[in-house]
């Protein structure tokens, strides 16, 4: 069970009092953090042990435990992380883990932060390639955004060719690998639509398009590396060791490069065989576009700052619920029974001990409190059915009461408690309970607006230089940039609603068969659904008679082939199709031949994703409706080439074959 | 003389077209027992549900049906196009280290150059490890996969280079009468490869009248080669040589089988063989041969 935050300050300063003789330093309060995994070095090295040598094959186990074991996550991520080339670094300033021989010079991962990275990267946050592309440019990378091609050929081949670095095998290996737990492959021709980077892709993408490589320095891996944490670190710290600190604190990261004062040389060296950034000038480049990566230079130094604003981003959640998740259109005005009312709560997630960020990219930044964050701005938007499921009057499922409408537009602040409510109210039937009863969903969206931006400079922010020499001052307005692109969390909740009316399918068509001997002037299909997708369909189909003529008759006895002089139509009115909201192709019988051959049979292919909410059809009789499927007629169990037998399945607002419902939302 | 000029080509390429259209006939009639269960790819990832250990690190998505071949093959099926499949299959932890596809302009040509014995395939690498892939359709999509085992090849004769590392893929065989056609494809690291059929009677002799072997000197790699052959020029481009080799008296020529009857594979040894030029003097190619499966011919 979480305790009180005050209940924890009692606890930490009862500790440190104990403790103070032991040399102890640490006296932030201290959350459950063994829930999420301790990054310590004692942890990453565990998480280490047993890999396969071959730093792709590592990399997907460790995506593997990343995905698959909560409380292994974090080390598995950290270690993830160094073998990619990052080190991992405490907040007050200590090496918790170095890479084994090429680092990033200007990315130090912040290791409380390495458990919200792990989370957030399990749960799926997400960044399309579009905000990612416009990272890049954020950061200066380039100057305009490359596409999901360029994208997708960089990263498909990045780290993969013999004699590749290590870190750019391991890193390009995990990007990949964690594409395939999302059920994705990143290729060129992949839909970018489908396409996501989860946050642990996107720091090891934007780190390694933007940061620069130097060599470690031998034996700084034992030298500055964190030794395990004491007793004190285990009970009140973040779980992050310290370690022997000459140069202070804050300068033990520098101290692992081989040539920390000339980073520039090493930068040409052999050891940047596979590196990002040049699939990626090369996937540009490849397409003429030179001008669009000029900037790249430019763009060094604020990886690590931006990489780690974007994993302080992930510990800013919102949670959304709601008072029901069920409810039925009103039968009577003026009534709140059916209202439904969601609440969506801000709060910062981090649950490690940590006030202020003292070293590297962030050094001033102050943590927010964990709990409700008060003062962000939430916006709701919601995604309901198509237009003209609902008959006249009920536009939407659920809509806002008329004192929250303004929510939906200019959104709400969090209060104290974080909270930001919206009530919404379904329409009223009329007449009521008429028809049958039918089903929908309607989801909400809160999404944190993207101008909010939970963290406040500290007094120090300003002062501190980062190893690089990036100033920090810069640093603050290129995150709000960076991340106002990004966008911040959302969360969505889908409310069941039922309401009596009609939903009205219409399958309708009709046209002539030319079998070049003979001709039919009419196959037609003409049906109706009152309750939607779910079904049945009913109503008829069949083909008109014709008169052949003379000459027709001549040719036909010509070809061998008896053609009478009229032949009578025929129609089975009593069709019924049932689909049980089953999308996909079902066929169904409307009638045999001669001798009882098969002869005329349909099909009707349900697939309302397929056709934009806004395309519409006009039917033959001018009704207008949105396309849901199509309907075809197949002659003798197949499609007919010769003439168009297929028509779309259109959603209309009205047919005489249904109950006529209209609907009304109160003053409310 | 070599075989660089067109008439000569012509020759080699006559040659090769009737035997692998013979090849695409039975194709039709594949005589493998059923498939097992269809599994989903790496990169749909329920978990269990991974490709086999030797195709790690393949990454499809889930439109992809991939379909373990009795041995150690492996057959992935899509509705979706072939240079859709292809460019997976070079985006997850492999990569495309040699490539065969038909020129560009040559779209509407397909059947002459699959008669050509020039069937599209990958050559996927990661590490150490290969897998050899077939490629077949066009809208709809089949690869077939195979692992190569590291494999020494030798080709021996003047300006050759001797027993070599490389690796040699089957590309098809099937059974006519009692006799076994195989089609390979065989690179160096000395960059000499080879297209081939051979036909394999039930005792293990190779037939020297249905011997078609196109010898391929290149700098690159043999199927990234073939793929940048100008097919109307009058000879390939520089640095490229193609020789077609033939045999009088195949008098040693054999096939060393192993494996099942459904899987036969083994090695071919083909001495004495020579080139009309005769600049390669007398030539003798070992290459290791194994059938996914094996089609049969007027079944």
């Amino acid at each position: 069970m979480r305790r009180s935050s005050t209940g924890r300050r009692w606890l930490a300063l009862a500790v440190v009092a104990t403790l103070a003789a032991g040399g102890c330093t640490d006296d932030s309060d201290r959350d459950d953090t063994a829930a999420r995994g301790a990054v310590d070095r004692k942890s990453v090295a565990a998480a280490a042990a047993g890999l396969p040598a071959e730093p792709a094959a590592a990399a997907e186990q460790l995506v593997a435990t990343i995905t698959s074991d909560p409380a292994g996550a974090p080390a598995a991520t950290a270690e993830l992380l160094r073998r990619s080339g990052f080190a991992i670094v405490s907040a007050k300033g200590p090496v918790v883990a170095a890479p084994d021989e090429v680092t990033l010079l200007d990315a130090p991962i912040y290791a409380e932060l390495v458990p919200l990275l792990a989370e957030a990267t399990r749960e799926g946050d997400r960044y399309t390639p579009e905000q990612f592309s416009a990272l890049l440019v954020a950061v200066g990378l380039t100057d305009k955004a490359p596409t999901f091609a360029q994208l997708a050929t960089a990263i498909g081949g990045w780290g993969k060719q013999p004699g590749d670095g290590a870190v750019f095998t391991t890193a390009g290996a995990a990007v990949r690998a964690l594409a395939a737990q999302h059920r994705q492959v990143i290729h060129p021709a992949a839909d970018p639509a489908e396409v996501w980077f989860d946050p642990l892709q996107t720091i090891l993408l934007l780190s390694h398009a933007t940061s620069r490589f130097a060599l470690v320095a031998k034996g700084a891996k034992n030298g500055t590396a964190a030794p395990a944490p004491g007793l004190f670190d285990r009970l009140v710290g973040g779980g992050v060791a310290h370690a022997e600190d000459p140069k202070g604190a804050c300068g033990e990261f520098a101290a692992l490069f081989a040539a920390p004062d000339d980073p520039v040389i090493k930068a040409n060296s052999d050891f940047l065989k596979g590196e990002l950034k040049d699939r990626l000038a090369g996937a540009i480049l490849g397409e003429g576009a030179k001008e669009i990566f000029d900037k790249a230079n430019e763009a060094w130094g604020k990886a690590g700052a931006t990489a780690s604003a974007i994993m302080l981003m992930l510990g800013t959640r919102i949670d959304l619920t709601a008072d029901k998740s069920a409810t039925h259109f009103k039968h009577a005005p003026g009534s709140r029974g059916e209202h439904v009312t969601l609440t969506a709560t801000a709060i910062f997630d981090i649950k490690v001990a940590l006030e202020k960020l003292e070293c590297y990219a962030l050094a001033g930044v102050e943590m927010p409190k964990a709990g409700p964050m008060e003062g962000l701005t939430v916006r709701w938007s919601s995604q309901q059915p198509q237009v003209g499921t609902i008959q006249k009057g009920g536009g939407q499922l659920l809509q806002a009461v008329a004192a929250d409408s303004a929510k939906m537009t200019r959104g709400e602040k969090t209060g104290k408690d974080g909270k930001s409510t919206l009530e919404v109210k379904p329409p009223v039937e009329d007449p009521p309970g008429e028809g049958p009863e039918l089903r929908g969903k309607a989801t909400f969206i809160a999404a944190l607006d993207k101008e909010s931006f939970p963290f406040e400079l500290g007094d120090t922010y300003g002062l501190l230089g980062n190893p690089v020499g990036y100033g920090i001052g810069k640093t603050f307005d290129l995150l709000r940039d960076v991340l106002v692109k990004a966008g911040l969390p959302s969360q969505t909740i889908t409310i069941a609603v039922t309401y009596h009316g009609s939903d009205i399918l219409v399958a309708k068509g009709s046209n002539s068969v030319n079998l070049i001997l003979a001709s039919i002037p009419k196959v037609y299909v003409d049906l109706v659904s009152c309750t939607g997708l779910a079904g049945p369909f009913k109503g008829k189909g069949g083909y008109s008679g014709v008169e052949y003529s003379e000459f027709e008759q001549l040719a036909g006895a010509v070809a061998g082939i008896p053609v009478p002089k009229s032949i009578g139509g025929q129609e089975n009115s009593n069709l019924s199709v049932l689909t049980n909201d089953r999308s996909g192709p079902n066929p169904f019988f409307i009638m045999t031949g001669e001798g009882g051959k098969q002869f005329l049979d349909g099909v009707l292919d349900l697939n309302p994703d397929r056709y934009l909410n806004t395309r519409a059809e006009i039917l033959d009789d001018w009704r207008v409706g949105r396309p849901v499927g199509e309907v075809e007629i197949l002659l003798a169990g197949n499609s007919f080439p010769l003439s168009d037998l297929t028509w779309p399945v259109l959603r209309v607002t009205e047919d005489p074959r249904c109950p006529k419902v209209t609907y009304e939302y109160d003053n409310l | 003389m070599s075989t660089t000029t067109s008439d000569h080509r012509r020759r080699v390429l006559t040659g090769l077209l009737a035997t692998v259209l013979a090849g695409g006939l039975a194709a039709c009639t594949s005589d493998h027992k059923p498939a097992p269960r269809p599994t989903t790819g790496a990169g749909a990832n329920p978990p269990g549900a991974a490709l086999p250990a030797g195709f790690a690190g393949l990454y499809v998505t889930p439109e992809v049906i991939a379909v373990p071949l009795p041995g150690d093959g492996l057959r992935m099926v899509t509705a979706q196009r072939c240079d859709r499949l292809v460019d997976m299959l070079g985006a997850g932890q492999w990569y495309v280290a040699d490539e065969l596809r038909y020129p560009k302009e040559a779209a509407a040509s397909q059947e002459v150059f699959g008669g050509l014995g020039l069937m599209p395939a990958l050559l996927l690498r990661r590490g150490d490890r290969r897998v050899f892939a077939t490629i077949e359709g066009a809208t709809d999509c089949t690869a077939t996969l195979t692992t190569l085992p590291a494999q020494e090849i030798t080709v021996s004769g003047a300006g050759m280079p001797g027993t070599r590392p490389g690796w040699a893929a089957t590309t098809r065989c099937y059974r006519s009468g009692g006799d076994l056609s195989v089609s390979f494809y065989f690179d160096t690291d000395a960059h000499v490869g080879a297209i081939g059929t051979v036909t394999i009677a039930a005792d293990g002799s190779v037939s020297d009248e249905d011997l078609s072997i196109t010898v391929v000197q290149h700098t690159g790699a043999l199927m990234n080669t073939l793929s940048g052959l100008d097919w109307s020029a009058p000879k390939p481009k520089k640095g490229v040589t193609l020789s077609e080799l033939t045999a009088e008296d195949v008098g040693g020529a054999k096939a060393s089988m192993t494996g099942p009857a459904e899987r036969p594979a083994g090695t071919l040894t083909l001495p004495a063989l020579s080139d009309d030029a005769g600049k390669l003097g007398e030539v003798s190619i070992t290459v290791p041969f194994a059938c996914a499966e094996v089609g049969t011919l007027g079944a």
